[in-house]
This record gives structure tokens, sequence and C-alpha cells, in this order.
């Protein structure tokens, strides 16, 4: 790897935000397989959105069904990527992921209680199940947070074996809820741990952007000081990082951002383990660039992720002459088909 | 009483671990500018404890370390880290970065704002990376090189660093002989020119007897010994602290010359 210059980073984050743009663009064209709307189509019916008495359909298709669903995808790929890359530097541990401390387990035994007590009420036009899955989240922060008070030192070991403990002590809760739910209750719990990017209910992509996007500044304003805290916590102190504060803000932020989309899209797995792996094999582990390029690579893998699902049994029913009707594959099956894959060639040439 | 000359006072300063809370006796010892300073002693003396408290991570129990006659507490971490640099006893190896780019992390604190190095900051890593003569692998990742190469490389970063006092934990515990000298005599050059004062923790008595200005021999938490070489390095003060017999001599260019002859009666670290 080369010395990184302005160069080169802008090179590469507009070669990463090409890539972002392109997903967008193509966007409205692809999803949905029932529709044959094109490319091409949709952005043709762009131009007569305005037409009375409704939008023509393939607008409707493109730009209200398709479009948003991969902005959400490209937000929670994002997100999940960016904190991990956070979290396995932080954490000095390439096992890292943003569930590591225990949130994403939070949030699902949120979750799972408001499916299992049936609650129906929306408040701010956000349903109830988000909201629970936010607030186990939030709890498992907090928790974390109560661990880490009065230190003046935070062992990163120790807040690891806490937070996996607490995700532990969450994954034990949900079995218990599971185990008293009825036949229906238990379908719409394993469907919510399978993660989704379906928008429920009138919840936009937006709705989440003023927590993600200053905590997508924050962590990447984090780079310079995080690479001096991989020298190691003495060096970067004597250096004038101030190592404590440096570990809380990113904590914070990236649990915070992972908390809200953990309540949307529920625990999607693997982006944010093995996307900042790939990233660092392709462009080097220079916080300065890892951070960035992980957050547009991740958002750019799980929205072709969410239309490999929404496409795979179409695919497979091309190819045995069956029809297989039209079945959205649950993301974090893609997810872990294309990623484990990657991860495990990536292990393996780092062991050899 | 404040010392005009003075770089870096140490009065008084005491310093305890929790499971040990008297472990640092009153330390007293001024470092000047242009001065190299050893500190030489056996295993648990102390030494990696008083470079800690000089370089402000950890604070004294009592007592009061000032820099250029401020506080240490008081200096923003920031300006310190402009003023001091420290080198820990074992930095890491396994790290994904090349050398250039770890070298030019030196400059971090002398500048706030903005993503990337200025000209000057890598002209600077350069001529830091020349100076302990790592520039030949300049584009190699760090974890590819060896412990001495690597020892190098960090040492390069607290040069770059640029800072009035450099402070450094067994600097040459993993360099071969023709390094631990070309980087003592460079060391101890740049202090000769002025600007610099060097503090060297060190367990090899003869680079130390070759290089130092001033020792400070510690004992079981205690400055047994503070002062020129001369009069630290004899062995009525070296023998009970290492618990080994020894042999001094003086070279013909006036230094002396330390020859271990066996363990003593005392066994190691008696004092």
């Amino acid at each position: 790897m080369k010395q990184l210059t302005r160069r080169s980073y802008v090179r590469r984050l507009a070669l990463g935000g090409l890539l972002v743009a392109a997903v967008v663009a193509i966007s409205p064209g692809i999803g949905n397989q029932a529709s044959s709307v094109g490319v091409v189509e949709a952005w043709r019916s762009f131009a007569r959105r305005g037409e009375r008495p409704a939008p023509p359909i393939a607008y409707q298709i493109g730009f209200r069904l398709r479009m948003p669903r991969t902005l959400l995808a490209l937000e929670a790929g994002i997100t999940l990527a960016l904190c991990g890359a956070v979290f396995q530097t932080l954490f000095r541990n390439a096992l890292a992921t943003p569930y590591t401390l225990g949130i994403a387990s939070g949030g699902s035994l949120g979750a799972l209680l408001a499916i299992r007590w049936d609650l129906a009420v929306a408040f701010l036009g956000v349903s109830a199940v988000t909201w629970s899955a936010f607030i186990g989240s939030l709890a498992v922060i907090a928790i974390v947070f109560l661990f880490t008070r009065g230190t003046r030192r935070l062992t990163t070991n120790e807040l690891l074996l806490a937070g996996v403990t607490l995700g532990m002590f969450c994954s034990a809760m949900m079995m218990l809820v599971t185990s008293l739910s009825s036949v229906r209750q238990t379908f719409e719990i394993i469907r919510w741990m399978m993660g989704s990017l379906d928008t429920i209910g009138n919840l936009q992509w937006t709705s989440n952007l003023p927590l993600l996007v200053p905590a997508w500044i924050v962590l990447v304003a984090m780079a310079r000081p995080l690479n001096q805290y991989v020298l190691g916590e003495d060096l970067a102190a004597t250096r004038g990082v101030n190592v404590l504060r440096l570990q809380l803000i990113c904590i914070l932020f990236a649990s915070l951002a992972t908390a809200a989309i953990v309540a949307i899209c529920g625990p999607i797995g693997f982006v944010g383990l093995v996307v900042p792996h790939v990233t660092a094999l392709l462009f080097g582990r220079d916080c300065r660039i890892l951070l960035p390029m992980s957050a547009l690579l991740g958002g750019v893998f799980l929205a072709v992720c969410d239309w490999i699902s929404q496409a795979a049994m179409s695919w497979a029913g091309a190819l045995t002459g069956q029809s297989l009707g039209v079945v959205v594959l649950p993301i974090g099956v893609v997810t872990a088909v294309v990623g484990v894959p990657i991860f495990l060639v990536l292990l393996h040439r780092r062991a050899v | 009483m404040t010392d005009p000359a003075a770089l870096l006072e140490i009065d008084s300063v005491t310093f305890g671990f929790p499971e040990r809370p008297d472990f640092l006796h009153p330390v007293r010892l001024t470092v000047r500018t242009g001065e190299v300073w050893g500190i030489i002693g056996p295993n648990g003396a102390g030494k990696s404890t008083l470079l800690r408290l000089m370089a402000g991570l950890i604070r004294p129990k009592s007592g009061q370390i000032r820099f250029r006659g401020r506080g240490l507490d008081a200096i923003p971490p920031r300006e310190r880290a402009r003023r001091i640099a420290f080198l820990p006893q074992n930095p890491p190896r396994e790290v994904a970065l090349t050398v250039r780019q770890v070298v030019a992390m030196g400059r971090y604190p002398h500048r706030q704002l903005g993503l990337f190095e200025s000209v000057d900051d890598l002209r600077i890593a350069d001529r830091a990376m020349e100076a302990t003569l790592t520039a030949e692998f300049a584009d190699r990742t760090l974890s590819t090189l060896s412990g001495g190469e690597a020892q190098r490389v960090h040492i390069s970063a607290a040069l770059a660093q640029e800072p009035e006092l450099l402070l450094l934990d067994e600097p040459t515990s993993a360099l071969d002989l023709y390094h631990q000298l070309s980087i003592l005599s460079k060391l101890a050059g740049l202090a000769e020119a002025g600007g610099l004062a060097v503090v060297v923790v060190t367990h090899d008595l003869n680079l130390a007897a070759r290089y130092c200005s001033r020792l400070a021999l510690m004992s079981a938490g205690c400055t047994v010994a503070v002062g020129n070489p001369a009069d630290v390095l004899i062995p009525e003060r070296l023998e009970p602290v290492y618990g080994v017999r020894m042999s001094i001599v003086r070279t013909g260019e006036g230094r002396e010359w330390i020859m271990p002859l066996g363990p003593g009666p005392g066994g190691g670290g008696a004092a």
C-alpha cells in the first residue's frame, strides 16, 4: 500500500461514490420481479411523474417502491459496515461486528416482546415493534456505559466480554419469550430475526437519517485518532489523543447508529463483519480510507444482496423450468450466502 | 526552586500501584536540554514507571513534575505531545500500515486539522527515516519487518514528532550492534546540537557509559545514585544493586567499560 495522498484518497472515494450513485441510478429498474419495469422505462416515467389523476405505474414501482427500498439498503449497509470497521479497530479484534456489544440482541429482545404482546400502537408513524427494538438496543447501550462508568482506562477486552455476555443473556430471554408465544407469533418472531428491508408501514428510509448522518460524520472524523490508537493506547495518549474519550465517542455513536438500523431492519448479518475485511484487503488499513470506503462498499454490498434476494427465486424458476412464485429471500440468507464464502477465503489467505 | 536551565524537573515524586502503594520512593532529578540521561537498574526497579511519569501517562502520588517551569498536568495534551515524545517498551509490530505512514503519524500533534500530512510533514518524516536508516524500506508494511527494523521505525516516528524531550524505553533492546551504536550516537548528536534532551531506559551499561551524559541508577523504587557516568558506574554502587560481581575498566577515551564477572552472593536485584 502506498502512502495515502490527497489525490489517491479523492480517487478512491470517488470510485466508491460512483458505485453508490450507480446503484441508486439503476435501482428503479431492479427489484420486485412481479413487474417487468426496466431501468429505461422507469426513468422515462420519471418525466411524467406529475400526471393526473395518478403518476404512471412505472413511476410508482420505480420511485415509490424500488428506489426507497434500495436507499434503505444503502443506509443500512453504510451504517453496519462503518460500525463494523470502527469496532474491529477499537477492540483490536478481527471478529468484532456492530452487534458484538449485544446491541442487536437487545434490539431483538425488544422486538420479540412487542410481537409477543401484540403491541400494535404506532407512535409518530413508527410501529411498536420498531420502537420496542430501539428501546431494547438503547437499554443494552445504557448497561454497557454503566459498566464503563468511573474508569479512567477502558479495558476493551473486559468490555467485549461484558457485551458478549449481555448478548447471551438477551438471547436466553428471547428463547423464553419465543417459548411463551403462539404459533403465529413464533412465525413473526422468526421472520423478524432474519432481518428484512421491507419498509414497515409508512416508515421511510429518511426517518432515521437525522440520527445516522451525524453518527457517520463523527465516526469517519475519528479516523486519524483511531490510526494513532492502532499503535497502542500509551503511544496515542502521548501524541495528544484522549484515548478514553475516543473510545466512548466511537462506542456511543456506533451503537446508536446500529440500534437505529436494527430497529428497522432487524439483525442483518455479515455486512458488518465481511465488508471491512474486504475493504482492508483492497485499500489498506489506514482508517482514513478504511472507514469511508467500508461505508460505501457496505452500502453497495447490501443493496446488491437485496436485489439478489428479490430475484433469486425467479432465477431458480427459470433454471428449473418451474414457476416458484414471487418469493423474496430473507436478506440475512443472501448476505450470508454471499458473505461467508468471501470471509472464509480471506481467512484462508491470511492463514497461508 | 525552579532552575531556569531545567527542561524537566522531577521534584520529590512518589508513585504507587493499588497493590504496591509505596512503589516509587521520592525521586528528584533535573533534565536539561542537551543532556542524554540513562536510567539503569535491575528488573522491577521502577525505571519504566519513572519514564511513564515523565511522559505524563501516570500521575505522581505526591511531589511535582515541571516542564519548563509549568506543572506537567497543566499543559494541554496536544501541546505536551508537541514537546514530549515517548516510545513504550514494546510498541506494536502487527500493524498493517507502511513504514512511511507510521513515521508520518509522529506528526499528529503538529497538525490539528486536515486529513493529510503536509509536504513539510513528509519531509520531516523522510529525514527521521534517514536518521534511523529505515528509509530503504519506507514503503513496506510494518508487520513484515523484523523486530529490530520495527523498533527503528518507531524511533523514527518519535523523532518526527520533533520533541524537546525524547523518552525512550529500551529503544535498543532488539537492535544489532551496528544499529545500537548508530542510533544512540545519532540521538547523542541531536542532543548535543541543542534543542533536545533524551532519556533512555536501558539494560546495556556499556551503551549507557558510552553515550549518556547523566545516569540515574535505580533499585527497588529508589534512585540509588544520580550523576555523571564516572560517579555512578563504580563497582561499589553497581554490585549490590545488580547482585553481580563486576570489573570496571577505563578505556583510552576515558570511558568506563563494565565487565560482569558472575552472579554475586546476594542474588539478583538485592539492594
